[in-house]
C-alpha cells in the first residue's frame, strides 16, 4: 500500500466518521435536494449543538465588546 | 613683406588646422556611422510572440442548491502573452463553457477568464455585471512542460431569492501528466516542492475517480449536512454573522 492509497482511505474513514456524527445532528429525508430545502432540519441533539456554538459566538463578541470598553 | 612671406611659407608647409566647427561635424558623423554598423551587427533583444492555448479541465464540485457532488468540465481557448522584461510572466485570457453535470440536471455557463501565471503557478478571474453576473476564481498550478493545470475554484451566479449561488470547484487536466523537476535554486527548490504537491493531488484524485461512486455521493451528503448546520447558527446569530 502506498502513500496515496493511505490518503485516500483515510479521506475515506474520516468522511465516514463525519458523516456518522452528522447524521445525528441533522435529519436528512432520502429526497432532500441541498442544503436550502427546508425539508432538512436539525435533530435534538443538533439543536442544542447549535445553540451552544450560537451561544459561545455572542460570548465571544461580549469579550470583545468588554476589552473595547476597557481600552477606549 | 618679410611677414607676409614668413606666413605664406608656414602655409605652405604646414597646411592651415581644421576648425573645431568640422571637427564636431566630423563626430557627429563619426556618431552616427557607429550607430547604424552597431544596429547590424547587435543582437536584438528577442521578441516573444503571442500563444494559443488550450486547455480542458475535468473534476468535480458541489453547490449548496444540490446534495450530490458533480462532475464538471470547463473547456477554455485563449492566449498567453508573455511580458517583456520579465521571462517568467504572462498574462493569461481564456474563455470558454463551463459545465456542471448532476443525474438530474446539468448547468452551463460561458466564462471569460484573465489573470496572470507566474513560474509554475497561476491565477484566473472573472467579475461581469449586466443581466447575467458571474462571478469566477480560480487558481492553482500551471506546469508548461507538459501544460498541466490543476485548480480549484469557485464560482456565484445570481439566484432568484439569494445573492449569490456558489460553487466550489476542482479541476485538473486528467489526460495530462505532471512533469518532473529538480532541486538546486531557491526557485528550482520551490518549482519542487509544487511539482511534488501537485503530483500528489493528482494521484489521489486518479485514484478516487477509479474507485466507486460511493464516496463521491458520502462527500456530498457531508458538505450537505455541514452547510445545514451552518444555516441554523447563521439564524440563531444574525445579523452580525456572515
Amino acid at each position: 500500500m502506498d502513500i496515496y492509497a493511505v490518503i485516500v482511505r483515510l479521506m475515506a474513514e474520516s468522511m465516514a466518521v463525519a458523516n456518522g456524527t452528522l447524521a445525528n445532528l441533522v435529519n436528512m429525508p432520502a429526497n432532500a435536494t441541498g442544503a436550502l430545502d427546508p425539508a432538512i432540519t436539525t435533530t435534538t441533539s443538533g439543536t442544542v449543538f447549535v445553540q451552544q456554538i450560537a451561544g459561545a459566538a455572542i460570548g465571544a463578541a461580549n469579550i470583545l465588546c468588554d476589552m473595547f470598553e476597557a481600552l477606549f | 613683406m618679410l611677414q607676409r612671406n614668413t606666413a605664406r611659407v608656414k602655409h605652405e608647409i604646414c597646411p592651415s588646422e581644421p576648425s573645431s566647427r568640422s571637427w564636431s561635424m566630423r563626430l557627429v558623423v563619426a556618431v552616427c556611422l557607429l550607430a547604424m554598423v552597431s544596429a547590424f551587427l547587435w543582437p536584438p533583444a528577442p521578441v516573444r510572440a503571442d500563444t494559443p492555448i488550450s486547455v480542458s479541465l475535468s473534476g468535480w464540485g458541489w453547490c449548496p442548491a444540490y446534495r450530490d457532488v458533480a462532475n464538471v468540465t470547463m473547456d477554455l481557448d485563449g492566449t498567453m502573452i508573455p511580458r517583456d522584461n520579465a521571462t517568467e510572466v504572462a498574462d493569461l485570457y481564456l474563455a470558454g463553457t463551463l459545465q456542471f453535470n448532476l443525474d438530474e440536471t446539468t448547468d452551463n455557463f460561458a466564462v471569460e477568464l484573465r489573470g496572470t501565471k507566474v513560474r509554475s503557478v497561476f491565477f484566473l478571474r472573472q467579475v461581469s455585471g449586466g443581466t447575467d453576473p458571474v462571478m469566477a476564481e480560480f487558481e492553482g498550478t500551471w506546469m508548461e512542460a507538459t501544460n498541466y493545470v490543476a485548480c480549484e475554484g469557485r464560482l456565484a451566479i445570481p439566484a432568484p431569492n439569494h445573492v449569490a449561488k456558489p460553487y466550489f470547484l476542482v479541476l485538473r487536466t486528467a489526460d495530462t501528466s505532471v512533469p518532473s523537476s529538480t532541486r538546486g535554486s531557491w526557485v528550482e527548490d520551490w518549482d519542487f516542492i509544487i511539482q511534488k504537491s501537485t503530483l500528489a493531488f493528482d494521484e489521489v484524485a486518479d485514484r478516487i475517480s477509479q474507485s466507486s461512486t460511493d464516496m463521491k455521493k458520502l462527500l456530498g451528503d457531508v458538505l450537505t449536512q455541514l452547510a445545514v448546520i451552518f444555516r441554523e447558527i447563521r439564524s440563531e446569530v444574525t445579523p452580525y454573522f456572515l
